[in-house]
């Protein structure tokens, strides 16, 4: 029995190295394609399933604060109704939004609408994988955008028929960035262990404030200036170091996204 | 009857159980690496089915979640390969008696095997420079939550199989 289990040990040990270097070479790519091909429709219908369930748990916990979060944006309505001074940075945000609503359109900038067919199947990595790939031409690091404007990630894989996105929550995502204060200040988004993400490398005497917008600053090559990232949330600042860290918030939850579009410049 | 299907059968399997494991993982809530359906059901392979059958599933499923994964091709394969036989081995040695606790406890150290193995290899390629950053925080929350989940999968296949079968009847030396 034991001897069994050594032998089919042994097949399933040398099936794996060739598998490995078969992809590594390439010569499983055509495999790969046909299989995401394949299950793609499937996968979907999974995908939304998914997401429907975990609207409905989201909206089953979030029941139990509806009250006090209801009473709390009403303080916060009436604070802002009579905070006159935010009006004009309002109206600048709106125009900035309005803008980036009908960017792909305005800018002329190629794109390719896609649909995202599922996740990714590891723990660790925040990615949604999407239907189109490199015969579409997509390449890696290509901006990816929410339908209303918004980035929400990067092509970090392109193979022929499809492509993972990285989302701006995983761990390994990074995006050059500037915040719409008066400084124009230059950073990092960086994702923070799927949850959210912050923007790094902030130089202590730079002015930020909660409410300010984030967008791409166009220093990456491949995507473009001025797509809307995040919203400041709070400043974390030790005096003691040379760079601070904002907390960002997401403009649209990326835990919900079906149809993306990937910028080509 | 199912002998003459087992091959068309696996197939479907693998398949059902990928696109489950993909929609769990693709929900990116709560459920985002608290439940690996896929192991489990490894688990129930090792008690079940003849001999090489687990190693074939195992290293299938790896395969076709490998070209899903952010992480470089090979990982969830190589740890489904080696937490198969090592669950294989227990199996034959220690857990034989086809019990509810053997069940559950294969269940709960194969969890505990794939999560050491997938941290040991993410760790390694971190060193290697093939990954950006280390899992804390949160993700052990999430192990912990993967090792409860496998437990309660097998507790349940376990009545859900012994009523539905003439499998899982405890054997115990007299």
């Amino acid at each position: 029995m034991f001897q069994k289990v050594i032998k089919s040990s042994l097949y399933g040990l040398a099936a794996i190295l060739i598998a490995v270097f078969f992809h590594y070479l390439g010569w499983l790519s055509p495999v790969e394609s046909a299989v995401t091909f394949v299950f793609s429709p499937v996968e979907q219908v999974g995908y939304h399933l998914s997401l429907g369930i975990g609207d409905w748990y989201n909206s089953w916990i979030k029941k139990r604060d509806l009250l006090s979060e209801n009473e709390k944006l009403r303080q916060e309505a009436v604070k802002l109704a009579l905070d006159t001074a935010r009006l004009k940075s309002l109206e600048e945000e709106n125009a900035l939004l309005k803008k980036e609503l009908n960017f792909v359109d305005e800018n002329k900038f190629k794109y390719v609408a896609a649909k995202i067919t599922t996740g990714v199947s590891d723990p660790l990595s925040q990615s949604v994988i999407i239907n189109h790939g490199a015969k579409d031409g997509i390449e890696r690091d290509l901006a990816v955008i929410a339908d209303d404007g918004v980035l929400v990630g990067k092509i970090s894989d392109v193979s022929d028929d499809y492509s993972k996105v990285r989302l701006l929550s995983d761990n390994q995502s990074r995006v050059a960035a500037t915040i719409e204060n008066l400084d124009h200040t230059v950073g990092l988004v960086e994702g923070q262990y799927g949850l959210s993400f912050s923007m790094t490398n902030i130089p202590q005497n730079q002015e930020i404030n909660s409410g300010n917008l984030v967008v791409t600053s166009g220093l990456e090559g491949k995507i473009p200036k001025n797509l809307l990232i995040a919203r400041v949330e709070s400043v974390e600042a030790v005096e003691s170091e040379i760079f601070k860290t904002a907390i960002l918030r997401p403009i649209i939850p990326l835990s919900t996204l079906s149809d993306v579009v990937v910028i080509i410049p | 009857m199912i002998m003459k299907f087992r091959t068309p059968l696996l197939i479907l399997a693998i398949i059902i159980l990928v696109w489950l494991q993909l929609a769990v993982e693709g929900s990116i809530g709560f459920l985002h690496g608290r439940v690996n359906l896929v192991l489990a059901a490894l688990v129930i392979l090792v008690n079940l089915a003849p001999r090489p059958l687990a190693v074939i599933f195992g290293v299938a499923c790896g395969l076709l979640l490998d070209v899903y994964s952010g992480l470089p091709f090979g990982v969830l394969t190589a740890v489904l390969f080696v937490v198969t036989v090592i669950v294989e081995v227990l199996f034959i040695n220690f857990f034989t008696n086809f019990s509810l606790y053997s069940l559950v406890s294969l269940g709960v150290i194969g969890s505990i095997v794939y999560n050491i193995l997938f941290l040991a290899i993410v760790a390694l390629l971190y060193f290697l420079g093939y990954f950006s950053f280390l899992p804390f925080g949160d993700y052990g929350w999430k192990i912990l939550w993967q090792i409860f989940s496998t437990g309660a999968i097998m507790l349940l296949a376990y009545f859900a199989i012994n009523r539905a079968s003439r499998q899982f009847k405890p054997m115990f030396l007299k």
